[in-house]
């Protein structure tokens, strides 16, 4: 029951972070991507099916508050966790600082570039419009580069609290002993 | 083998999940279970979103020394002109005041309105767009106009849940506004959004006089937006004479980024 509450408890955090407060802040902070992070750091550091479920209510909630039609960042957020969990899975083989913060790479440009895509998509059933879609790339890479970097930023912040109250991202070493 | 089996078996379950809220949400069975979540939780979201815009303005508005510099010239410039048309205001309203009554001439408009709490941003971060905490329950729909405290038009309602409301902003790339600048000629024209940074009318033909702080109000063509709401004014004019058009950059006096109330303008009573 603990579990549970403090489980509804992180989701109504990060959520209320990601939606309400990241938003408001000045420009290139507005650009953090909460929920990306957090989701990253979670399939990293515990089992992967625990960022899977968090993803999907995370995604179903931000759909709620999204002008996108329903199901873009459900979508984006799954594909995403995908890619990564095939990396992370075949590529990568310890928890540490390197692969978060390779991971949270990864994931914001896979989480963007599907983004992208659907709303170049979007945009273009809307408008017909070539040169707006060449004038909205060229501003939604400057956004890309700023949220990658705070993205990156904000994962090494994490992983540097979480270090200091855990033990699950300290390497564990034999120790032999000299006869 | 087994990890296989498991992984795979993680991939098609989720498959199936998101397949599912799909289909649960398009029939309308999620809409009770969405409602509540919105509702639950816009009050908590309308707070943290002001805490948020003041934890912004009061700690993290960079801006540089010569940003401030030219602000400042640019509100020295302003305050003259203001103290200016002040006096030439008081003699006008006198003057007005009079002809008013021998004309008998009342503007007699009246809106019925929706004053609405912002209680967030677009989460794709992708377009600018205001969620509001009312929607079709208090009679709103998509088109509608929506006012700043101020007075000013900042957008149009594009999207309608049961108790919350979607607003493009004017700035946004996909808005679309028809105008009238209160020049001599009253020019009409469409104003577009840029990529979030402001706002431009496009088309209008060489020889109309387009002037820098001339007003742009709505032209009242668009069947829900009334004429005559204030947007902005002419911030800039960029004309080219080999062109056959030229363009009107428009600036608002709303801080678009700054908006906690706003008004939606469900129709006029005449």
């Amino acid at each position: 029951m603990l579990s549970v509450l403090r489980k509804i408890f992180i989701l109504t955090a990060v959520l209320t972070f990601h939606i309400a407060f990241v938003p408001a802040l000045s420009a290139p902070m507005s650009l953090l991507n909460v929920v990306l992070v957090f989701l990253i750091f979670i399939s990293v550091v515990y089992e992967f099916y625990h960022s899977l479920a968090y993803g999907l209510v995370m995604g179903l909630f931000l759909d709620l508050y999204s002008a996108l039609p329903f199901g873009a960042m459900l979508l984006s957020l799954m594909i995403t966790l995908y890619v990564v969990y095939k990396v992370f899975q075949h590529l990568l083989t310890n928890k540490s600082f390197y692969t978060l913060l390779g991971l949270t790479g990864l994931a914001t440009i896979v989480y963007n570039l599907v983004l992208y895509f659907y709303l170049l998509l979007f945009y273009f059933v809307q408008t017909k419009d070539k040169e707006l879609l060449v004038g909205l790339s060229v501003q939604k890479g400057h956004d890309f580069l700023w949220q990658l970097l705070l993205n990156l930023v904000f994962a090494a912040l994490l992983f540097f609290v979480f270090n200091s109250i855990s033990r699950k991202f300290k390497a564990v070493f034999i120790e032999a002993k000299r006869n | 083998m087994l990890y296989l089996r498991k992984s795979s078996r993680l991939i098609i379950l989720t498959v199936v999940i998101v397949g599912l809220l799909f289909f649960l949400h398009f029939i309308g069975v999620l809409r009770p279970i969405e409602n509540f979540a919105v509702w639950s939780s816009k009050s908590i979201f309308h707070s943290v979103y002001k805490a948020s815009n003041f934890v912004s303005e009061r700690f993290l508005d960079f801006k540089s020394k010569q940003d401030l510099i030219k602000e400042n010239q640019e509100l020295n410039q302003r305050i003259n002109k203001l103290l200016k048309d002040k006096s030439s205001c008081l003699v006008a309203e006198d003057e007005n005041e009079f002809l008013r009554q021998q004309l008998d001439f009342v503007q007699d408009r009246e809106f019925d309105f929706e004053i609405a709490r912002v209680i967030g941003k677009n989460t794709d971060k992708t377009q600018n767009v205001l969620i509001i905490d009312k929607g079709g329950k208090s009679g709103l729909e998509v088109g509608l106009p929506v006012l700043a405290e101020q007075g000013n038009m900042i957008g149009k309602i594009i999207k309608v849940r049961e108790n919350s409301a979607f607003v493009l902003l004017l700035n946004d790339d996909l808005s679309r506004v028809a105008v009238k600048i209160e020049n001599k000629s009253r020019t009409m024209g469409l104003m577009e959004g840029e990529f979030g940074l402001g706002m431009k009318i496009k088309l209008i033909p060489q020889i109309e006089e387009v002037k820098k702080e001339d007003l742009v109000v709505t032209s009242g063509l668009e069947a829900k937006v009334p004429g005559n709401l204030i947007i902005g004014s002419v911030h800039e004019v960029s004309s080219e004479p080999e062109r056959l058009f030229k363009t009107a950059s428009v600036k608002s006096q709303v801080d678009f980024s700054k908006i906690f109330l706003v008004n939606v303008i469900k129709n006029e009573i005449k």
